[in-house]
């Protein structure tokens, strides 16, 4: 017969494995950011991409929690542990880390000349009738826009487009929900504490379940395989979606005035699941598609390798495409990709298993097909001619029912506010 | 009694008005009967006669308050006079001072007073459903039908679509491969069709406020079924509750308004005829079959017209027709009961298609008929020299 004391040591001994086998613990790296010989390259790494999170505190809280002995200790440990290794960022590529500014890839397409001064989108929308942004706080909130008539057709246009280019590619189009939970949004690596964030949030005293809006469909369509296990064939996934997404940021810059930065707009979004061995490489992918689908537009671009601080938390290497602007002068971000490694996979539990039977994190990737108000920004000012048109790329003339150029949308009334009675 | 329409006294020193609805409650009650009809076919519990006699009490105060104001005035400019003369009574001055003191205090009460009594009758008056229109059967009553009604039973749609639908726990559904291309397909043959028609497309702002939702019929006072966003930032608490930000989705009735509210239109530029293709959001719903989800990608037609509103409905009617007939599926257009109507709605043609598994039909869009109801509430109107409020139409599809 088995003592009591026996027992409890017993039982002591399952609780610590049941709580290892399932313990979220394991989902980090801790063999990486809980080694000692670490601490001075995840520190460095931290200070160079700006990022936040304590790897002395984290070193610190796993050497108490590996001696504790108490379980209720232990316990609590862990979590404090799991929270402060959730806040630190991604590692960075040996490429990029030393780097303090983006490094310039490459050129795309010709800078556009032309006879007159070339003017800003606000001013060409606003003259064409192709934008109503005044007068609405009231009854659709700040920053809200209405795109009208044919430019609306050019925004769906340029949906189409670039839909048709990811399933030429082979990308498995989804549809998703914008609607979705914190804890998703988190794990993907936004923060979503305090009042400066970019997440609209549902109201809690009428909405259960801590919803928020999804900022960019890569966060539904990783959500869509939060704990599962690919086999090794089955990878890599391409997956594409076209959504609504929904950022409570806001910008008071004259050059980001307009159509550049508002809390809603429509998104063709690529996401990757991959292996380790292969994200390198896909990301080179991810780009190159991008590359096909914006070359087309008669776009003057630039590809830039950006620097540690541009990464946010769960980039490992990144990639921005900047179109030229030629009303504002200024190359302005349409597009980006990321390798974002194993960052996701591990806070969302997404694991592919090797042909020995062996489970993995896999490794995930996001690129941007077409993000709508940018990209309408850069075919306004670069199409814009003489005559006060603008003239549409040819790869969208035939989901426009073969319109070459967009006018002044006059049966489109301009409205009249009316007066405050007293 | 909450209404983020009709804002009235205190709450309105906290909150900007964005719009005061325009009401006439006298012209509706010159067809009284016909109104307690629409109220009892639409099967409500309104009590029409309490509304009526709180309106005349109302309005009784309101002249009686008219009377005080005129008395005040007129006691000032005597008041003013005689302290002016050089040989002024001064009992007539204390006399004179003590009626204005009276005046102004009777009126202060009344006016506290009159703002809760306006605000209830008011927001009464603006709980009255729209007229019922000629053609709103007393029962459901088919005026179209496409091909045979399928006589077989079939899996549901999702078990039939197990591969290309994903539900994640009770918050996502997901279309993947054919059943997203599906999407794709139908919303770009729609598009196309309604251009082809002279429709112009807009891409509208998801977001609207509170008034916006309640104008166009929905209550959205602390109402679940509306998406409401938290603002971190709202001035006080009046504006918490009243002046909410939603997610109505572009691709709806909301969106439009938002666009047209308070705004004045010249005559010649109608009809108006727009759509949109976007999302509609509704409450948070269970997410568990694709006839109950918090969101759905869907197309929303927005016709305004200032003239024969019919002429409209009828052309939608045949749009719809033909966009349907296409598809090559058995439906049927079917006039709703007014029961089925909501407040707004004058009369609903309901587009149904049989569901195999259910053996039921089911809503898969409508075409609505508002006439002045909303833009009224919202002040939409004609730019001219009378208030003309234009008949709108909207189709979900």
């Amino acid at each position: 017969m088995l003592s009591t004391l026996k027992i409890n040591k017993c039982l002591l001994k399952t609780g610590t494995y049941l709580r290892n086998l399932h313990s979220r613990l394991n989902d980090f790296d801790i063999e990486y950011f809980c080694n000692s010989q670490n601490l001075k390259e995840i520190e460095e790494n931290i200070n160079r991409r700006k990022g936040i999170g304590d790897i002395n505190l984290v070193y610190k809280l796993y050497n108490k929690y590996i001696s504790s002995t108490s379980e209720e200790i232990k316990s609590e440990l862990e979590s404090k542990l799991i929270s402060e290794l959730w806040k630190l960022p991604n590692r960075t590529h040996p490429l990029v880390l030393e780097r303090n500014e983006s490094k310039l890839m490459k050129y795309i397409g010709e800078k556009k000349t032309f006879l007159h001064k070339p003017l800003h989108c606000q001013e060409i929308v606003k003259r064409l009738n192709l934008v109503r942004s005044d007068q609405l706080g009231n009854f659709s909130g700040s920053k809200s826009y209405y795109v009208l008539g044919e430019f609306a057709n050019l925004d769906r246009a340029l949906v189409q487009y670039a839909v048709r280019g990811l399933l030429d590619n082979n990308f498995d189009l989804i549809s998703v929900p914008d609607i979705i939970p914190r804890s998703l949004v988190e794990n993907c690596g936004l923060i979503t504490a305090g009042t400066r964030n970019q997440i609209f949030f549902l109201n809690s005293n009428l909405h259960q379940g801590d919803m928020c809006l999804s900022g960019t469909a890569e966060m539904a369509l990783a959500g869509m395989y939060q704990n599962h296990i690919f086999e090794k064939k089955e990878l890599p996934i391409k997956l594409a979606a076209v959504s609504r997404c929904y950022r409570a940021e806001t910008s008071n810059l004259a050059e980001e005035r307009g159509l550049y930065r508002v809390h809603e707009f429509t998104k063709v979004e690529m996401f990757l699941i991959v292996t380790p061995e292969q994200s390198d490489t896909y990301l080179e992918y991810v780009r190159d598609i991008q590359e096909k689908i914006f070359t087309p537009l008669d776009l003057h671009m630039q590809i830039l390798d950006m620097p540690p601080h541009e990464l946010g938390a769960p980039a490992y290497r990144k990639y921005d495409i900047e179109a030229w602007l030629p009303g504002r002068g200024i190359y302005g971000e349409i597009s980006s990709c990321s390798n974002c490694t194993d960052y996701q996979s591990r806070r969302l539990g997404i694991k592919y298993r090797e042909e020995n039977g062996e489970v993995k994190f896999v490794h995930t990737l996001n690129g941007t097909a077409a993000a709508i108000p940018r990209l309408l920004i850069a075919l306004t000012e670069t199409g814009q001619t003489e005559k006060g048109v603008i003239q549409i790329p040819k790869v969208l003339q035939k989901y426009m029912l073969g319109q070459e150029s967009i006018k002044k949308q006059s049966r489109i009334p301009q409205l009249k506010l009316m007066k405050n009675k007293k | 009694m909450k209404s983020a329409l009709y804002v009235v006294g205190d709450k309105a020193q906290h909150m900007f008005v964005a719009v005061q609805p325009f009401i006439d409650f006298e012209k509706r009650l010159k067809d009284k009967d016909e109104l307690e009809r629409n109220i009892t076919r639409r099967c409500t519990s309104i009590d029409l006669q309490k509304i009526e006699k709180r309106y005349y009490f109302y309005k009784t105060l309101e002249e009686k308050k008219e009377i005080l104001e005129q008395t005040k005035y007129e006691i000032n400019n005597l008041y003013e006079m005689v302290i002016k003369e050089t040989n002024s009574d001064i009992n007539k001055i204390n006399q004179l001072k003590l009626h204005k003191h009276v005046v102004t205090e009777e009126l202060k009460s009344l006016k506290e007073y009159l703002y809760s009594l306006e605000e209830n009758v008011m927001i009464s008056i603006l709980g009255l459903p729209n007229d019922i229109h000629e053609l709103t059967p007393e029962e459901d009553q088919i005026i179209h039908e496409f091909m045979e009604k399928p006589s077989h039973r079939s899996e549901s749609h999702m078990k039939i679509g197990l591969n290309i639908i994903k539900l994640v726990e009770n918050w996502g559904c997901y279309l993947r491969s054919d059943a997203s291309l599906f999407e794709l397909a139908i919303s770009n043959y729609f598009q196309r069709s309604l251009i082809r028609s002279d429709f112009i497309q807009f891409q509208n702002a998801d977001f609207t406020r509170s008034v916006v939702v309640e104008g166009c019929g929905t209550d959205v006072v602390n109402n679940k079924e509306v998406v409401t966003i938290y603002e971190p930032n709202t001035k006080n608490e009046v504006v918490e509750e009243l002046s909410r930000l939603h997610l109505t989705g572009s691709a709806s009735m909301y969106a439009f308004m938002a666009y047209f509210a308070k705004n004045l239109v010249y005559r010649s530029q109608f009809p108006l005829k727009y759509f949109c293709y976007g999302r509609s959001y509704k409450g948070l719903r269970s997410n568990k079959n694709l006839f109950d989800l918090t969101q759905e990608s869907a197309l929303n037609v927005f016709v305004a017209s200032v003239d024969d509103v019919w002429v409209h409905f009828k052309h939608l009617t045949d749009d719809i027709i033909q966009i349907y007939n296409n598809l090559g599926y058995h439906y049927r257009l079917v006039y709703l009961q007014p029961s089925k109507l909501n407040k707004s709605e004058s009369l609903r043609l309901s587009i149904q298609m049989f569901s195999n598994h259910q053996q039921e039909y089911v809503e898969v869009g409508n075409l609505s008929l508002y006439d002045t109801y909303i833009s009224e509430r919202l002040l939409f109107s004609c730019l001219g020299k009378e208030q003309i409020f234009p008949k709108l139409i909207g189709v979900i599809s």
